[in-house]
Parts: C-alpha cells; structure tokens; sequence
C-alpha cells in the first residue's frame, strides 16, 4: 500500500496541553457527532459494549483530603510501530504515507486481535448493529460511514477532515498549513488544550510544542512511537 | 456444506442481486444527487449560524448542513462569547432536532387529565382551540388569573409571551427558580447584566463553589479564559485554589482543593478578609458592613473549628490572595446553597478589598447593551422566580408553560400545577408537566427558529505599545434563522401566540418570529453606528455569520475601578451551621447539577447520557458518592445500593466511592429520575427531588440531613469500562 | 443429505447457465427511465442547416446541466426547471416534453433512475470534484453518454479499476483515499 507518488506527505501529529484539559468531555461528544459513532444503550454498555473513539481518562491519587485529580483524553496514538498492524490477518489495519493507522472497515473479518494487541485499548468492535431510531439518523455525518457489525473501528484523526483540508489546501495551490485540518475533538475544545497538523513541517504548532520541555508519549517505552503527544501539566 | 458447494451458491446469489439491484430500491433513484432549489447544491456542506440554547450561556454556533439536513454543530468563530469553542451539552443539540421522542403534531387531551393520552390535531384546530378558551376566560373577566409559565425559551419567544400577556391583560408571569450561580453573580454586579470575571488575566483565583468549567454561568466563555490562565501567551501560570465540601470537575483541576466545612464558604471569605485587613496586606483594607459584631470574631483562629480548615492554612491562603498581582474571588454552586445570599455577599466583599473592579483579571461589571428595547412591551414585564409561595399559589383559569418542566423539577407543586382550569403546553417534547396538559402546541427546536439577542462582551487586552492590560467592552447581537426546515408539523412558539392574538383581537408589534428578527437587527446595526438598513446580500451573509459586531473589531473601554458602583450591602454570616446537627441524620446531602445533563431538561439526549461523568465514570444513570471513609464505617461496598433517607423522603440507588467528598457530606447529582420525558430518559435514575433536594423550594439546602444504609439488592449501576492500566506510568 | 447438496449446487448452476444464455447479464444495465431523455440529442447531434429552426440541436457540454461536479461529491442532476427553461417554448409537441412539463406543473421531480452507483456497503466516499479538477474525461467513467439515447452502465467501476487510472496518474491509492 506504501507508494508515495509525491515526495512530501504531511505527518499528522497531535499535542494534547494536560495543563489546559479540565476533562470536560466536549471533545468525547464532537467525536461522536463527527463520525457517527453509536449509542450502546444502557444494557450494551453496562457489558462494556460502548464506543468512545476518545475518552477523558482519569486519574485519583491520595486520600481524603488530599486527593489529586488529573485528566487525560486518550485516543488511538497513531503509533509509528503500532502494535495493531502486523497482527492483523488481512491488512484491514495499516499504516499510511501519511503517518495515519488506518482502518478499511469492509476489509476487517472482526479476529479482534488488533484490540487485543492495543496497549491503549483505544480500538472497539461492534458487537452488534447500530441503532439510529428515525430520525436520529438523520444528524449522521455523510462523509463518514456507518461501522457495520462485526468489524472493529476506532480515531481515524478525522481523516473525512484530512482530506478536506488537503483538498482546500490544493484547490489554493499550497501545501497544508496551520488551520487547514482540525479533527472534531480539537475544534470543539473549549480549552484549547489540543493542536493539531503537520509534524514534518517545522514552521506547524505541532512541531513548536513538541519540542517543549513538557512534551511526552504515553508508554513510551512500549517503543510505539506515538504520534500523540502530551504536554505534562507542570507547576 | 463444503467450502466450494458455498462458493458456487453464494456466487449465484450475487449473480441475482445484480440482476434485481436498480430496481425499486430507494438507493438507486438519484433523488440525493437532484439539485432542490436554487440555494443549495447536493453533495456540499453549508454551514449556517445559530445560538446555542442548551444552557443560558447562549453561546454562539455554526451548524453543518448538506441537503438540508444538520450534521454538526460547532462553535461560532466569529461569537466573542465562545469564539468557536463549544461545550459536550452544545454538541448534543443534534439530537434535540431529531430526537425520535419529539411531539410531531400539535395534540390535545383524550384521556383522564395526567393519563397521557392525546390524540394529534391540526394546527388551525389547536390555535382555535387556545383561542376560544382564552377568548371564554376573558368574557368572564378571569383573564388576570392566567398565567405564563416560561423558563429556557429563546429571546423572541420570550419578547412575544410578554407582549401576549400585556395585551391578554394578565400579569402573572412565571420563570424557573434563580439558581444559586445567578443570585450569587447578582451580588457582584451593579444594575447592568451578569458581570464577567477576568479568569484569563487573574493570576490567583479562588472560588468558592463557582464550577466555572462545568456549569457556572457561561462554562465556554470560562474554559477558553482557564486555558489562558494556565498557559496564556506571556504570561505566568496561574494558581487556582477552590473552596468546596465536594470536588467537582472543576475542583479537580485546582491546585489546592480546600474542603471546608457545608456551608462555611462566608465564614471562610470573612476569615481571609480579617488576616487581609489585620495584617494590612492591602492599601486602605476597610472592614466589610457587617450586620452584627466586628471583624474580629471571623479571624481564623476563632472560626478555623467551624470552617474545618487549620487557621494557618486559611492565612496563607489569605496572603497569597492579597498578595497576588492580579486576585479574584468568585463564587457559587455549593457556597450558594444557604439561599440567602449571605455567603456570596462575603466572598464579593474580597474583590472589593482587595480592588479589583473593573480590573484586568477583576470583576468586570457590564452595563447592559439593549438596542431592542423599543421591540419590548412598554412596561418592563416581571417574571416570578417559581417557588411553592408565588408563581401557582393560587391557581388560576389557566396555565401556558413554556421551557420549563416544574413536574420534574418541583414534583410538590403538581396539585398546584393540576389546579389550574386549563394547561396548555409549547413543549416540544412529553415532559412531566406536558403530561399534565390538555393541549399542547409543540414548539420548534431551535435549530428550526428564529431569534436575535444582544448582549456585551468583555475583554481583556494587551495594549502591544505599553503592554499594559487594557479592559474592553465589545457589544454584540447574535442572530439565528432556520438552519433546517421543520422536521416536524411543529410552529415556533412566537408564532403561535401571534396567531391566537390575531384570533383575539390584539395586536403584537411584530408579525411572526422572522419579522421580529428583521426589525431588530436594524435597530442592532443602529444602535452599533452602523447603517440600520441590510443588503440582499448583507441579510444572506448574517445567516452564515450570525453575529454583528462592532466594527473595528475591539471596543470601547469603560471606567476603570468604579468601586463605587458596587454595592454594599450589609453582611450576615452566623456562625450557626453546627447547631443542625442531628443524630439521626449525620450526614449532610448535597445535589449538585450534572454537567451534562443539568437539572433533567436534557437527560433524553443519548449522547449526553452515554457520556461518562468524568469523576466518577458512571453512565445513564444515578449514583450517591461517599468517602471511603465513611462507608467503610456503614459496611457499604463500592457499587452497593444503598437507602438514602432525609427527613423528606428517601431513595435507593448505588453507592460510588468518592475520595474527594468531606467524610460527613454525601451527594447525588440532578439530572435523572425522569418518569416520562421519552425513551432515553423515562424511568431511570432517582430524581433529587424526591429527597426534598428540589432547587429553589427557598428552603437553606446546606441544612438538608441524610443517613445511608444498605438496602441489599442488585444495582445498576454503569461505568464507562475502558481505561488503561492503572498503574502505569503516565504524563503528568 | 449430500445428494441434496449436491442437486441444489446443479440447480443454481443451471440457473445461472439459463441467465448467461438468455443474454441479460451480458447486457449492460441499461434502466428505463420516466422520460426518455436523450443524450445524444441534447449533446451530440449535428444540426441540420436546412431545418435548424423546426430542428434545432442543442449541442450541450455535460457541465452544461451537471453544473456542479466540479464543486460537489455529486455531478448533480438538473431540476426539472432547468429543462423547462428551455422546454417552456421548445419541442413542446413531443409526447415525453409533455410528460416532463406534467411534472413540472405539478412541482414534482422526474424519479431519474442510477446508472451508476457504489454499494453503500463498499464505505467509498467517491468525489466527483477532484476528478473533475485534475481534468478527468467524464467518457472515462461513464462511457460516450454523448452517444447514447438511453445511458447504459458501461464502465464497470470495480475497485481494481479506480485502482488502475489511480496508478497510472500517479495518485495516491491510500485505502482511506476512497474508505473511511
């Protein structure tokens, strides 16, 4: 799958600020509106059956009264060595040009080994069809589809949204800059504890604050080479 | 069956969809791709401005729609409120609009009053309908007994109930209970609208039970101002320290969470102003207007027993507060709950020491800006908070409820709501209170509506010559039209009461909600020193924009350190929270607002529901928080059902361990306990209310007692499941 | 119980055979549609200089009345007021004019059968503006429609096919170019 017929493909990259996240969740619910992520209902998710492609994690330390609380939304991290990818029987998971782990839904037989090998347990399956009563389907996104059930799915980075913006950035004649792409979580964050863009220009936020004395992966020593990264919250 | 025997019969299989494929299938006609209209292409994204209604933040939004339907709603870059930001409540207004329990039809009553029985029925039949009663009410000089019941409603709605009720002849207008939040911010303004905290320029910010990042007056406005606060270009990270007996999301990201004592949050501002004026860590500390005894007898070590925090932990606080470059005290939620306002009272009196009115990183009190006044009733109109003393007391010919759900909200009032001769409801979905109804004329969602409000923004800017802070006041309107036609045969409340005036003879100063929305922003422009009048073409880039603005973007700077406009009222804070104490209750419950859901009004959106409550991860559903502490004590388990019992009622629900709750306070978010309200909601959860816990029943809510026992039993309670490992090694 | 099988698999066998022969499946799929719009007259057909006033040939470009592909997923299919900006006047004798004006006075929409179409199963999100931008042929995908009186499915658009003229113009053939 790897032909790179232009020479420079952006490498998409997250910077998630910890010390702006307040954990309010607004990115979990833009991610469902974008991409058509379903309900479980109550009965589904009390067997662990519900789908967050980001969740807000949440850490307690210490006892009363001194408690301490810090907030982390994981997604899938985009690994560079994904553990994901060479588990899978029939390529339904691989690893773009353009830095993306990919998913190709009708291709995925549902072994689920590649959630089994995720050590971010950010991949879901669906165990059962998705139930959009009439007419909630209608807020559906058009340019993202239905998961059928079966298949596992999970972030794509807003990869509907890559596309666009790549789109938008070739109609202007440009290469891709700052702005161009926002997935949904980073456009709704009511924080701005997320940046979003092009790793591989040096010019992009994203490469700024990577640099930061902050900046760390999740599990790094995994040696999956993430492409989300954290900015620590500091004092 | 062997695998070839499969292939060869699947493959004749597919050989007959291909034949049959094409044909009456609703796939394959080319209806999506067929251009509607002359305003819109298929296949391409419009995006069309809104205001959010979701909460009374009103922020601003952009809504996606291909084909005339809506598939996202983001924040309006152009809104100087949310600047493009938008909450998880915001995002779920998708499932508002097509929420499958909407009311499709107008409908009026066929069962027994309560039973829930309609049947549906022309628009022309209900507006008839409306109109006689009234009509009959009238003829019989009983109209100043009808009441209009109004609580979220967008601003049009809101304009055309009043001139409604003014022209009908009633004056009785009913609004939902003020929340704590709002009376406390009341205290901190002085006659205009709401003032705005400058959390993005303070540089040490307590709070006192304001939840600023969930619920708390305008919770984008004030994530967008923490984000700053934390890590603002040029500027130093700020320090966040909250008061409050129960860690809220909010509390969680403080650097230092200060547990005090329920209901000591006054004693404990009085704590801090007393080291602040004794130590004279201000210039010119002046004591407060206390109505009894001296400042003196709040100094930390008298009261530190009381507020349950180590005095030397109050002084340092109180230190670093004076000492700050730019403090600011803001308060709410639980410090709100001794209903008398005196606490908030006390927490305002530490801007005030320490003179940060209309200061960067201060109190910036807004005058209202209100360029449609000319568009209200003459006489201003007064809504009465609802409570169990005013608002239904005494009945009354008729009810017209609108935006609220006091069934849910306030179940002690049903007989008062059922007293009533005739209730008819704009409720777009089957509520409680619409239950009780005997007509109900939906409403639009207001993705469907139109609407304009007008409001002034505050910001704080660097001035680049000096780099001095500079406080700026950026008036503004927001305007929404239809983002989508009516999903439903529903009608935009405005418009039916336009309609039943006609029916009745009387005259509104507008023709329908549109029209309204078409006087106003003239009077906007106006009022902005802008041409009054539109182009075509300046009306169609409104619908995409959805804001006037001020031209030359920022602003006209107001009068810096206008103390003397701030109020100062005398200050009663007693020192009596002790003597409540009952062994038969000794816990204290507290009912807090659910992030998400709020007080119930949006506990039928899926998506809300299935959002994981961030503390506790707990889904669809209700749960009571303990400290592990004082469970262990009472043998309950994490995840146990346990009987919550108040000399007001009692429930069942499970117990979720909480170690950021003060061991003698337990507490229960609103948001459940629907018995109706459609699929998502209905019968699910406990409702605060039944524990006497109903918002705004002017009782002091920090006296409210429970005990907890064990019930036995298996309960429902749902956690969100996946997370990663716990011990590992994390950033931080 | 394998003779049973085994019968079944000779009776789908013989079925299949049946259809092969009759000449269906070789056929392209070639819809009947509500009104027997004619490509090729509207497109191609060289006017008669002897008649150009009782006969006139149109000679439209297909953005002429697809206007949108080049900024749409869609091509897009012409309201029917964009015939009728024409047939309000014109060939208004014909038996289907007549029937198109029908559909028109009664504010409704021919119901235009697909030609072409992706299973929605396939999860493609297929573009026409990019492929109208990068100056792709609308023959490439569709066939000579220009030649046709009634649109047949000519091409098959197979996703070794787009795979193919995606190779050969050097674009990328990224799964999540087509599939998300």
């Amino acid at each position: 799958m790897q032909e790179t017929p232009e020479a420079k493909k952006p490498q998409w990259a997250m910077v998630i600020d910890l010390d702006r996240c307040t954990g309010c969740e607004a990115c979990v619910v833009a991610c469902h509106a974008e991409n058509n992520v379903r309900i479980a209902g109550e009965e589904e998710a009390a067997r662990g059956r519900s789908v967050n492609w980001i969740r807000v994690e949440r850490y307690l330390e210490g006892e009363y009264p001194d408690v301490k609380v810090r907030f982390m939304p994981v997604m899938c991290q985009h690994c560079e060595e994904a553990p994901c990818e060479p588990v899978c029987p029939v390529y339904a998971t691989y690893h773009s040009d353009e830095g993306l782990n990919a998913q190709v839904y009708n291709r995925c037989v549902g072994t689920r080994y590649c959630a089994n090998n995720c050590p971010y347990t950010v991949r879901f399956f669906n165990f059962f069809p998705a139930q959009w009563p009439e007419p909630l389907w209608k807020a559906l996104n058009p340019e993202v589809s239905v998961r059928s059930r079966g298949v596992m799915e999970k972030c794509t980075f807003c990869i509907q949204r890559i596309r666009k913006g790549e789109e938008k950035a070739k109609d202007e004649g440009r290469d891709v800059r700052d702005g161009d792409v926002n997935p949904a979580c980073v456009q709704s964050c009511p924080t701005r504890a997320m940046s979003f863009g092009n790793i591989a220009d040096p010019a992009s936020e994203v490469s700024r604050l990577s640099k930061s004395g902050r900046a760390s992966r999740l599990m790094e020593e995994l040696g999956t080479k993430p492409k989300v990264i954290y900015l620590n919250r500091g004092e | 069956m062997k695998r070839r025997e499969f292939i060869i019969l699947t493959g004749s299989g597919a050989a007959s969809t291909t034949l049959l494929s094409g044909c009456g299938h609703p796939e394959n006609t080319l209806i999506p791709a067929l251009i509607p209209d002359e305003t819109t292409i298929p296949g391409v994204d419009y995006w069309k401005a809104g205001t959010c209604a979701l909460c009374p933040a009103a922020c601003g939004i952009v809504v996606r729609t291909r084909e005339h339907r809506a598939s996202k709603i983001e924040g309006n870059p152009l809104h100087p409120v949310n600047r493009g930001a938008l909450c998880a409540r915001g995002q779920a207004g998708l499932q508002v609009l097509y929420n499958p329990d909407r009311i499709k039809s107008p409908m009026k009553r066929t069962g027994e009053r309560g039973s829930g029985r309609f049947e549906p029925i022309s628009w022309e039949e209900a507006i008839k309908t409306l109109a006689e009663k009234l009509n009959d009410i009238r003829s019989r000089n009983l109209n100043g007994s009808v009441v209009f019941s109004m609580g979220a409603a967008l601003n049009v709605n809101r304009i055309a109930a009043e001139h409604f009720m003014d022209a009908y002849g009633s004056s009785r207008l009913v609004t939902t209970p003020l929340s704590g939040d709002d009376r406390a911010v009341g205290y901190a303004s002085a006659g205009g609208q709401a003032p705005v905290f400058d959390i993005a320029n303070a540089t040490y910010l307590l709070s006192f039970g304001a939840r600023f990042l969930e619920t708390w007056q305008s919770p984008v406005m004030y994530s967008l101002a923490y984000g700053d606060f934390r890590r603002g270009h040029g500027r130093k990270r700020g320090r966040f320290v909250m008061v409050e007996p129960r860690m809220s999301v909010t509390a969680a990201n403080a650097d230092e969470w200060a547990p005090a004592a329920v209901g000591s949050e006054g004693l404990f501002a009085l704590a801090i102003a007393q080291v602040i004026v004794r130590e004279k860590l201000v210039p010119n500390a002046a004591p407060p207007n206390l109505a009894s005894g001296s400042l003196d007898d709040y100094a930390p070590e008298k009261t530190a027993a009381q507020i349950d925090v180590p005095a030397e932990r109050i002084i340092r606080i109180a230190r670093e507060f004076a000492e700050a470059e730019r403090p600011l005290a803001i308060c709410g939620g639980a410090a709100t709950l001794d209903e008398d306002g005196e606490n908030a009272k006390a927490i305002h009196f530490l801007n005030r020491l320490v003179g940060n009115l209309n200061k960067p990183g201060g109190v910036l009190q807004t005058d209202r800006f209100d360029p449609i006044a000319g568009l209200r009733p003459a006489k201003p109109a007064n809504w009465t908070p609802l409570s169990g003393a005013s608002g239904y007391k005494d009945g009354g010919s008729a009810l017209l409820i609108h935006g609220m759900n006091p069934a849910h909200f306030a179940p002690d009032l049903r007989d008062q709501i059922k007293a009533f001769g005739y209730i008819a409801s704009f409720s777009p979905f089957l509520d409680e209170t619409t239950e009780l109804a005997d007509l109900i004329l939906p409403d639009h969602s207001y993705l469907e509506s139109w609407d304009l409000y007008a409001a002034a923004a505050r910001r704080t800017e660097k001035r680049a010559e000096s780099r001095e802070l500079k406080v700026g006041t950026l008036p503004f309107a927001s305007v929404a039209s239809p983002v989508v036609p009516p999903e439903f045969d529903t009608k935009q409340t405005a418009d039916v009461l336009i309609q039943v005036s006609r029916e009745l003879g009387q005259t509104l100063p507008f023709e329908s909600a549109e029209d309204f929305v078409k006087k106003a922003v003239p009077s906007v422009r106006k009022a902005m020193g802008q041409a009054a009048e539109l182009t075509e073409e300046e009306w169609s880039s409104l619908a995409e924009t959805g804001v006037l603005l001020v031209e030359h973007g920022a602003a006209s700077s107001t009068a810096e350190s206008d103390s003397a406009k701030a109020a100062d009222e005398k200050i009663a804070i007693g020192p009596a929270i002790e003597e409540n104490k009952r062994d038969d209750y000794p816990l204290y419950i507290l009912a807090y607002e659910h992030a998400a859901l709020g007080h119930g009004e949006h506990a039928n959106l899926p998506w809300l529901q299935e959002l994981p409550d961030p503390m506790t991860t707990v889904i669809w559903g209700s749960w009571v928080e303990i400290n592990p502490k004082t469970a262990a004590a009472l043998r309950i388990k994490d995840g146990d059902l346990v009987e919550v019992r108040t000399p007001a009622g009692a429930a069942t629900l499970p117990a979720v361990f909480y170690p950021g709750i003060r061991p003698d306070v337990i507490a229960t978010p609103y948001g459940q306990g629907h018995t109706s309200f459609g699929q998502y909601a209905g019968g699910r959860g406990i409702n605060p209310a039944q524990l006497g816990l109903a918002y705004g029943n002017g009782a002091r809510s920090s006296d409210s007692r429970a005990r907890v026992t064990i019930a036995g039993g298996e309960s429902r309670l749902v956690r969100f499941g996946t997370s990663l490992p716990e011990k590992i090694d994390t950033p931080r | 119980m394998r003779s049973w099988k085994v019968i079944s698999v000779l009776i789908a066998v013989a079925i299949v055979s049946v259809i092969f022969l009759s000449g269906v499946i070789g056929k392209p799929y070639e819809p009947v549609q509500p009104i027997a719009f004619d490509h090729w007259l509207h497109t191609s057909k060289q006017p008669d200089p002897n008649q150009s006033d009782t006969d006139p040939a149109p000679q439209l470009k297909c953005e002429d009345c697809h206007e949108h592909a080049d900024k749409s997923r869609y091509a897009t299919i012409p309201n029917v007021s964009k015939c009728m900006q024409c047939h309000e006047t014109m060939k208004t004798d014909r038996p289907e004019v007549q029937k198109l004006a029908a559909i028109a006075a009664r504010s409704e929409q021919p119901a235009w059968a697909r030609v072409y179409w992706i299973d929605k199963s396939a999860d493609v999100f297929f573009t026409h503006k990019p492929h109208i931008r990068a100056g792709v042929d609308c023959a490439v995908c569709h066939g000579p429609v220009d030649q046709m009186h009634r649109v047949r499915r000519e091409v098959d658009h197979s996703m070794g096919w787009c795979i193919e003229c995606h190779r050969q113009k050097k674009v990328s053939v990224d799964c999540s170019i087509c599939h998300r």
